[in-house]
């Protein structure tokens, strides 16, 4: 029976009983001392967290707050590049476009140097194919003739 | 803007109106402060922790969203500071088995030869009690500190800690129920 009353006694002590729960519980305590006892010691208790004495922030806490605020919003802002930064950072890319537009200007040049010289070996090669084919027939001719 | 209600202030900084989040800082920064003391107890520390709360208040502005109080939204945010820095504490003490971080000045036994004997009793059952809330398992302290202490709302205390109200109801009347046998046991001692 104690440990129900126990269970209520916040119940009691925020006033949220029913009007049976509640003389139910005070004629308990009248039966009760040391329950009694407790009751007010919680009661008492709660009393004195109340009154407990509160803190207030140092005078530069706003301030110092501010500060804070300020040092987080530099932050906030410091993945965009500075002036300094932005100018060595267009430089880097335009060497960077000038290297590759250079290195794909030679490389085509190669590549059509190589291309004429193959086609010059190819053109050469079908002309001594021709003289062979023109010796074969004069061959195969002065031999009928014969 | 002193009429405001908290959920008109943080609407407006959201829009821009820095203005609204002074006010804001002005009507919270005091109770947080003993919020989160009542964690670390440590006044300076409790004070670095607050500015870190208002410093996420600012860049997170846009994360309140008006379905909950605001007061709810920002000592949830107190909280987990709090006890993140009580759970980092615990970690560096480990040589003790006391969970009471008590400061220097906490424990210097204060004079009180000029004041009354009423005051006295009061202000070394407030000690006790003090101490019984620091042993308190965090679950119940919390809800202590919220209830007893920060005077919210039980529905208030419901949304912070993520219980059903039921459960926060009857977590307090335990946690009271504790406090009371710790200060029998101080007695007794």
């Amino acid at each position: 029976m104690n440990k129900n009353y126990n269970q209520l006694i916040s119940k009691y002590i925020d006033n949220e009983l029913s009007s049976d729960e509640k003389k139910s519980f005070e004629d308990y305590m009248k039966s009760n001392d040391e329950f009694s006892n407790k009751v007010n010691i919680i009661k008492n208790n709660i009393l004195l967290f109340k009154n407990i004495s509160k803190f207030e922030t140092s005078k530069d806490f706003i301030d110092n707050l501010n500060h804070q605020i300020s040092k987080k919003e530099s932050n906030l802002f410091s993945f965009l590049p500075d002036f300094k930064t932005s100018l060595s950072f267009a430089f880097s890319l335009a060497l960077l476009f000038f290297i590759i537009i250079n290195y794909s200007e030679k490389d085509s040049n190669y590549i059509a140097k190589q291309t004429k010289s193959e086609q010059n070996l190819l053109e050469s090669k079908i002309d001594s194919l021709k003289i062979d084919d023109f010796q074969i027939k004069q061959v195969k001719g002065s031999k009928i003739n014969k | 803007m002193t009429g405001k209600t908290d959920e008109e202030l943080i609407k407006e900084f959201q829009n821009g109106n820095v203005s609204a989040y002074n006010h804001l800082i002005y009507r919270y920064k005091d109770k947080l402060l003993n919020f989160i003391y009542q964690y670390v107890h440590d006044l300076d520390l409790a004070e670095d922790l607050l500015q870190d709360t208002f410093l996420k208040l600012y860049t997170h502005k846009n994360s309140y969203k008006n379905i909950a109080k605001f007061s709810t939204w920002i000592y949830t945010i107190a909280g987990n500071f709090a006890k993140t820095e009580l759970r980092k504490t615990k970690r560096r003490k480990t040589y003790s088995n006391s969970e009471l971080i008590y400061s220097e000045d906490e424990l210097v036994v204060p004079d009180y030869s000029n004041e009354p004997d009423k005051d006295i009793i009061d202000k070394s059952l407030k000690q006790d009690l003090q101490e019984c809330l620091s042993n308190l398992p965090l679950d119940f302290r919390t809800i202590i500190i919220l209830r007893d202490i920060q005077e919210l709302s039980y529905d208030e205390i419901s949304i912070i800690v993520e219980l059903p109200l039921g459960t926060v109801k009857s977590r307090i009347n335990r946690a009271r129920l504790k406090l009371y046998e710790c200060l029998n046991t101080k007695k007794v001692l």
